[in-house]
């Protein structure tokens, strides 16, 4: 995460929530540094970050 | 071309006994040949290097894949090392119960830098309405320890929760959970699911339901407004919005790239759908560098590149790709799915975060499109499946470019 000023830190809240976590969704973009996890399977059926029912 | 293996090291063996699980009609006790062999486990490492020689990926599953001992772990580290002749930048994950996992294995997954991924379905009366020990008892508080040995050893952790009937109804109660327990990244995952006679199961999920589901979770995720919390439904999108590469399988429309890979050395695509009958192949017979270029996974890849006119039109195709493959074009209880089940949920997601995305200055219209992509074509006429851009397409947020230092 980048650190903010203080007089940042007032500008981030007084803008709608949300800010940070795009902030934070851009800087890994940019970084190309994605966390990947074994969340990237997405089925419902494996509970191996995308299935819901094995294991 | 890369390939994403799921490596059902112990096939559906497992120590848990969940009421929702899709092998619960068949025998998921250890048996011979269940756990993969040394012999397979060394063959496999060595097909992976030659085909993913930039980055290798290895998602270890089952079943219960802690089944198979550290001593599996232990050499499949060692095979690592041995084959790898390209200098391949190699990770681990595993995707547990949590329930077997001790002093030993979290030393072990911090030492080789494995990330963690554990089944938790929430709090204790939450996940213990399903997920019970094959004797039946309540195995949330083995799940909760395999969790605290893991954050004791930093070792990067996510959960992944199946939604169900019952549990559609505390969103909040998730929400909160997980964070309290020091859980920052974390999935919610509907369970759709038909029983033998083709009828929807009871603890199974309806859209209208998950959207009011995800549609809470993602206000409360907003409002916090903590980055270091990662929610794969809301995360993954917001990050496609934003120009990012897609990963999870559900969103990129690249499915037909993770591959299940069993005990025996069978290849075949993801469990979650057709069936056992479509066998890729055995890397005994054939590399899987042969495999993957033969005729049979083509004409998987255009299975998987089939999708709906609807799909092809939407206005958010290019972060949703028609969504879980096996959960379109289905019927179940009498109802034909052409498009994606959850497709009410998603958008409902999407509008949520274009929403909130407009309010802090980035419009609509700037967000990705269909027109951005040329993916999309191509992917669903003929069925090739496009690498991944190597440069993010970044919209420029000039607000966040100013609270920069």
């Amino acid at each position: 995460m980048v650190p903010v000023t203080e007089k940042q830190e007032r500008q981030i809240e007084s803008q709608p929530k949300g800010l940070r976590i795009v902030a934070e969704l851009q800087r890994q973009i940019v970084m190309s540094g994605e966390d990947h996890t074994a969340q990237q399977i997405g089925c419902h059926n494996d509970n191996s970050g995308g299935g819901h029912n094995d294991n | 071309m890369w390939v994403y293996p799921i490596i059902k090291c112990t096939d559906v063996a497992c120590n848990l006994k969940c009421d929702y699980c899709f092998y619960r009609y068949m025998d998921q006790s250890v048996r011979p040949g269940s756990v993969m062999s040394e012999e397979v486990l060394e063959k496999l490492v060595q097909n992976l290097l030659e085909v993913n020689r930039a980055k290798c990926e290895f998602l270890w599953h089952g079943g219960e894949p802690l089944l198979a001992g550290l001593g599996f772990f232990k050499k499949a580290i060692e095979f690592q090392g041995r084959y790898n002749r390209y200098g391949t930048v190699i990770t681990n994950s595993i995707q547990t119960n949590g329930t077997l996992i001790n002093e030993a294995f979290a030393e072990f997954f911090k030492q080789n830098g494995f990330r963690v991924g554990i089944s938790f379905d929430g709090p204790e009366s939450i996940h213990d309405h399903h997920r019970k020990t094959v004797g039946g008892r309540s195995s949330f508080h083995s799940v909760l320890r395999g969790v605290k040995l893991c954050q004791e050893k930093r070792i990067p952790l996510s959960v992944v929760a199946v939604v169900t009937a019952h549990s559609v109804q505390f969103p909040e109660e998730l929400y909160r959970f997980f964070l309290s327990q020091g859980i920052k990244s974390f999935s919610f995952n509907p369970a759709f699911e038909p029983d033998q006679r083709g009828q929807l199961c009871d603890f199974s999920v309806q859209d209208v339901e998950f959207a009011d589901f995800m549609e809470r979770i993602g206000k409360l995720w907003l409002e916090d407004d903590d980055p270091d919390v990662n929610i794969r439904q809301l995360s993954e999108p917001l990050k496609g919005m934003l120009g990012g590469e897609l990963w999870a399988c559900i969103y990129s429309g690249q499915c037909s790239r993770f591959l299940d890979i069993y005990p025996n050395g069978d290849v075949k695509p993801c469990h979650s759908f057709l069936g056992e009958s479509m066998r890729l192949g055995n890397i005994f017979d054939a590399p899987l560098t042969e495999i993957i270029a033969s005729e049979t996974y083509e004409g998987f890849q255009r299975h998987v590149a089939q999708l709906p006119q609807d799909c092809l039109d939407c206005e958010h195709f290019t972060i949703c790709h028609g969504g879980c493959t096996d959960h379109r074009n289905v019927t179940v209880g009498g109802k034909h799915h052409e498009k994606y089940v959850y497709c009410g949920s998603r958008k409902r997601v999407f509008g949520l975060l274009e929403t909130r995305l407009a309010e802090l200055g980035v419009p609509k219209k700037d967000l990705r499109r269909p027109a951005d992509s040329d993916e999309r074509k191509p992917e669903s006429r003929t069925g090739q499946v496009p690498d991944h851009k190597s440069e993010p397409e970044l919209i420029q947020l000039t607000l966040l470019t100013k609270e920069r230092r």
